[in-house]
């Protein structure tokens, strides 16, 4: 094993984007260095297993699986990747006994909204309906391709009849697509909101592009068996079988360059290594003001990210390990057996109100939850007997979040309560916004996509002109992580693009 | 799912350690493990706040005792070890301390101040030592690394003979073979304070000084020599990652979460395995020519094999296989500040030592707690060992922050506190190591006053967690098995589970890398013997990188490990 400095590329960062960045550069036969600052790799795909519990503490279930080039590519499943998909995905108990059920098959989802309006339940069939070739002709390859600005992207949209549909709809905010649909009944919409809603989407954005990838991804989703850093240590075993290095537990604190090109990185014990080409996973902040000086950085660059936002809606986590399990109230059993329950919305407005009061800081504690229970599908997640839980609220940012993490835990047992019986605690762990940020430190203020997403920072945007398809101005330096399109959440996408331009600039491509 | 040359069932460090030496050797390896990660008695973790990681298991690291530190070349995959120079300590309840260093001085001159009687035994135990470094260094290695034989042990027992001659003892090297640890300790040492130290150390080693038959390990103690106390750079789990890494790289192939329900056995020959309903591939087989069980006795026999296999007479004699030797609680703390020990004063050589022991100014209050937890009572008084990591890896907590893992012994199944009747192994699920870390919080603030306000967060693991992390960790027994004299040496796990080797067992094709000689612990002795025997069966074993020997590693290299990172410079010499 090598302790030399010299490698063709390096990577900062070994959260899922920047794994797999390193293992497709290494898989195509490129040298490549993998720095992570933490103990432990993985980043954002992280699962705590202690005392027989597995606690998945940021990402739970996954929206893209199997759909990402890399399960493919790299042969996950040979390396130890399976993904569970629960059947019942989505379920909203209210307080008179009653549920919506969301499953994979859209005709259970409409028998359940049928219960409520029939009329909701034929838009629901029709709006699925419409959103499988909006998914699979365009949203979800896009996903795995670099971005094109967006007059060329809707005029791309304009040349057939389904991209027609969904230029239409990406100009509209997520309200605006469940109004386009005809949804009328005020849980039905609630629960249809509540999809892009949870992940801190400004609903009266337009974003309407998103809506169909909320939904319909959230339909697929999947737990990966045994904890989500499971996928994350496939990635590193492609990565350290194809013969790259991981240096974890060393902080890089400078890309170094000269005249404006790219020699590699320092940490932050003085130690230098060398690359034709690095690629950057931190966040734009990171990337260009903390980790170059401003002299490295062309004006404008600086410029963009100045205007880099954060997010406004962060995620609040109470976990839990609990003897025997969790009772629903709802007359429906198969609330008991749903992937994730949102409990605490009773209508549209409630959600609506409910995000106004997060977004000024004016909830007194938790209002809405939603759980998920990864050790009802999977018996590795807990010892017999047991359980694990997670209740997740969207919260906003503030720095003294942690003096009332007890207190808004407590409370958030109380609102489950209300929704039915938990039995022995004997585990329980709080993460909050403070946690994220100080735990991943490229999620600044909490932000688990590395930045807000509006429009200003999506798309060929994100995270701005200058670096839209990973290339950035200075010569050998790339982006890949959340704040390169596509985005946060665990897409496989950022590092995936990031591996293909950097493997073109090194002269050997990562696909053949 | 293919077939490979050896199945490894437990991939924790022994397993692990195998899995490498043959893998690196030629052949196809696959590891079984039951959790998400390997190494469960290697692990760090982020028990609460973000940046401050406990080593919940393994703290005191030794691999650079093992010819796998070069063999395997862990440092080039990430194996970076720290230390401080004071190697190990003794708190006293007024004040004082005594204190083992890297150098041999520094350790004299503490002795010195307590008892010169004891300083000279000391000085004449290092004379036999220098004039007999080779012979002790092979002795040693061979005990650790290498099968347990008669022939050993009367090599033992002669330079234990010349030992305690120059020491002018009229105790000799068989008599020491029958000795309890205690009744060595006060054969050699005459003062209260003297004595604890190697009746303190001797915990530290998961061989009850209690035992007969200790004696000998425990003389070893008394000369206070050197030795490899490291942290690895991140916590105990770099040494899991950097065996993970080896072998990966070398093209190994590790399976998480596939719990192995049985070992195929075909014509009394282990062929291959079956994994569990709950592992990934539910129910699957796959086949191999050489298996090794990573797991412990029972779990491995009783479970994986089954009475079908081993037969009646088998089953009852594992079913007496002991687990119940005392265990830890573990005390883990983050805190605001590096503990400044009331003793610093007397000497502050303590502040520049991040392991160590308190709460007892004698052997003879050791003994008794030792006698209470091998008889299922809570030691009335508390006592405990104490590693404050981030003096020697300021990277185990943020900027400042501190670290600092602490444990009791314990009776894993306790029927009695003080007047108080317990539950036995149900008493942990009733707020009892709460109770325990209470009394850990109270012997530290009178160690190192103003300790309490310094708390950011305490954590507690007890027998019961250990067990539900690893239930092949049956008790959560973290040495694979007690090391009582039926179970050590020549015997162990238990005679004739072993046959022609400490790790072939009676089972053609199958192997134990957990229960056998020594005993689980850092150095990978159990699995570098395992992977030995395996390599010889099959004709692999002469490898020219395969001839690192016992110790050689940490001799060469002991002067470039870092020392004293977090010590703040007030303290340092």
């Amino acid at each position: 094993m090598s302790t030399d400095n010299k490698y063709d590329a390096i990577v900062i960062g070994a959260g899922p984007n920047g794994l797999l960045s390193a293992a497709y550069l290494a898989k195509a036969g490129h040298k490549v260095a993998l720095f992570e600052r933490r103990h432990e790799t993985g980043g954002g795909l992280n699962t705590d297993e202690y005392y027989g519990f597995r606690f998945n503490l940021h990402a739970i279930y996954h929206l893209m699986a199997e759909k990402m080039p890399a399960w493919k590519d790299l042969d996950l499943a040979s390396l130890g990747v399976r993904y569970i998909y629960p059947q019942v995905v989505a379920a909203f108990p209210f307080k008179d006994g009653s549920s919506l059920i969301f499953t994979r098959d859209p005709q259970e989802t409409a028998e359940s909204i049928a219960q409520f309006s029939k009329a909701d339940a034929a838009a629901y069939l029709h709006m699925w309906e419409e959103f499988q070739p909006m998914l699979d002709d365009y949203l979800i390859p896009m996903t795995y391709e670099l971005p094109k600005p967006a007059l060329d992207q809707l005029s791309e949209f304009g040349e057939t009849e389904v991209g027609a549909k969904l230029a239409e709809i990406s100009e509209m905010s997520c309200l605006e697509v469940i109004d386009h649909y005809g949804f009328q009944h005020p849980r039905v919409r609630m629960a249809l909101l509540s999809f892009p809603a949870i992940w801190g989407i400004h609903l009266a954005d337009p974003l309407g592009f998103l809506y169909p990838l909320y939904l319909c991804r959230m339909m697929d989703a999947a737990f990966v068996k045994g904890g989500s850093h499971r996928l994350s240590s496939a990635i590193y075993r492609s990565f350290v079988r194809s013969g790259g290095q991981v240096i974890d537990e060393n902080e890089v604190t400078k890309i170094l360059t000269e005249n404006n090109r790219v020699q590699g990185v320092q940490l932050q014990d003085g130690r230098k290594f060398f690359a034709d080409a690095v690629i950057s996973t931190l966040n734009p902040v990171q990337t260009f003001k903390h980790l170059l000086t401003k002299e490295e950085v062309p004006f404008a660059l600086s410029q963009c990210v100045d205007t880099w936002q954060w997010e406004e809606r962060s995620l609040f986590g109470l976990h839990l390990g609990i003897e025997g399990g969790v009772t629903y109230s709802a007359k429906n059993p198969r609330v008991s057996q749903a992937m994730t329950v949102f409990i605490g919305m009773e209508t549209e407005d409630d959600l609506l109100d409910h995000l106004d009061r997060v977004d000024s800081k004016s909830t007194k504690g938790p209002e809405w939850l939603h759980i998920a229970q990864p050790s009802l599908f999977d018996s590795t997640m807990a010892p017999p007997g047991h359980h694990t839980l997670r209740a997740e609220a969207v919260v906003a940012y503030d720095p003294d979040w942690r003096a009332r993490s007890k207190s808004f835990g407590d409370a958030c047992l109380d609102l489950i309560r209300e929704y039915g019986t938990v039995d022995n605690i004997v585990l329980r762990r709080e993460v909050s916004p403070v946690d994220i940020e100080q735990k991943l430190t490229t999620m600044t203020k909490g932000s688990y996509k590395h930045g807000a997403y509006s429009t200003l920072q999506l798309g060929y945007l994100r995270p701005n002109d200058l670096c839209s398809c990973s290339e950035t101005p200075i010569d050998g330096l790339f982006v890949g992580g959340a704040s390169m399109y596509p985005g946060g959440m665990i897409l496989g996408g950022s590092g995936y693009l990031a591996a293909q331009v950097a493997g073109e600039y090194l002269g050997e491509p990562v696909k053949k | 799912m293919k077939n490979y040359d050896v199945i490894i069932i437990g991939g924790g460090i022994n397993g692990l350690t195998t899995a490498c030496y043959l893998q690196k050797s030629g052949l196809s390896v696959g590891v079984f493990e039951a959790r998400g990660q390997c190494g469960a008695h290697c692990d760090t973790i982020e028990l609460g706040r973000p940046g401050y990681l406990y080593n919940t298991h393994a703290n005191w690291l030794v691999p650079a005792m093992s010819p796998a530190m070069a063999d395997l070349d862990l440092e080039g995959y990430g194996l970076d070890l720290r230390g401080t120079d004071v190697i190990f300590a003794l708190n006293y309840s007024d004040g004082t301390n005594t204190v083992q260093s890297l150098d041999p001085s520094v350790t004299m001159a503490s002795v010195a101040r307590h008892s010169e009687k004891d300083a000279a035994t000391l000085a004449k135990m290092l004379e036999y030592g220098m004039a007999n470094m080779e012979d002790a260094i092979e002795i040693n290695g061979l005990l650790q690394f290498s099968r347990p034989t008669m022939a050993l042990a009367e090599r033992v027992a002669k330079f234990n003979d010349g030992l305690l001659k120059h020491l002018g003892l009229s105790i000799d090297g068989d008599d020491a073979m029958r000795m309890t640890g205690y009744e060595i300790v006060e054969a050699v040492f005459e003062s209260d304070k003297i004595r604890a130290f190697p009746g303190a150390l001797g915990e530290y080693t998961g061989q009850w000084p209690l035992n007969r038959r200790v004696g000998p390990t425990v003389l070893g103690l008394c000369s206070m020599s050197p030795m490899a106390v490291h942290t690895a750079k991140g916590g105990s789990h770099a040494l899991n990652h950097s065996l993970v890494r080896c072998f990966v790289a070398h093209g190994g192939e590790i399976w998480t979460t596939c719990p192995v329900s049985k070992i195929l056995v075909e014509n009394g020959k282990a062929v291959g395995i079956k994994l569990s309903d709950h592992a990934l591939m539910p129910g699957e087989e796959i086949r191999a020519k050489t298996i090794v069980s990573n797991l412990t006795l029972v779990p491995t026999f009783r479970d994986l094999l089954g009475e079908a296999v081993i037969g009646p007479e088998w089953m009852r004699r594992i079913k007496y296989f002991n687990y119940d030797d005392p265990q830890l609680v573990n005390v883990y703390y983050a805190l605001k500040d590096a503990p400044v020990f009331k003793s610093a004063e007397y000497d502050p050589a303590i502040q520049r030592c991040w392991v160590g022991y308190f709460g007892t100014d004698s052997l003879e209050q050791i003994r008794l707690a030792q006698t209470q937890a091998m008889t299922g009572v809570v030691p009335t008084k508390t006592m405990g060992g104490w590693s404050v990591t981030t003096l020697a890896d300021p990277a185990q907590a943020p900027a400042g922050g501190h670290i600092i893992n602490s444990w009791i012994t314990v009776p894993p199944n306790p029927r009695r506190w003080g007047n108080k009747t317990l539950n036995g192994w149900n008493t942990w699920k009733e707020g009892l190591a709460e109770a325990l870390g209470d009394s850990m919080d109270n012997l530290f603030e009178e160690m190192v006053p103003g300790f309490k306000a310094s708390i950011i967060e305490r954590h507690t693991m007890h027998p019961l967690n250990a067990e539900n992390s690893n239930p092949s960790a049956i008790r959560g027994n973290m040495i694979g098995g007690s090391a009582i004299p039926e179970q050590a040496g020549e015997n162990r796990p238990l005679p004739g589970v072993c046959v022609n080797g400490a790790a072939r067992s009676f089972i053609p094709g199958l192997y134990l890398s957990n229960s056998i000689h020594p005993f689980g612990a850092t150095h990978l002795a159990s699995g570098y013997i395992a992977a030995g025997e395996i390599a010889e069966d099959l004709g692999c074993r002469d490898q020219s990188w395969w001839d690192s020997k016992p110790f050689d590693w940490f001799f060469s290299n002991m002067g470039r490990i870092p020392m004293n990172l977090g010590v703040a410079d007030k303290w340092k010499v």
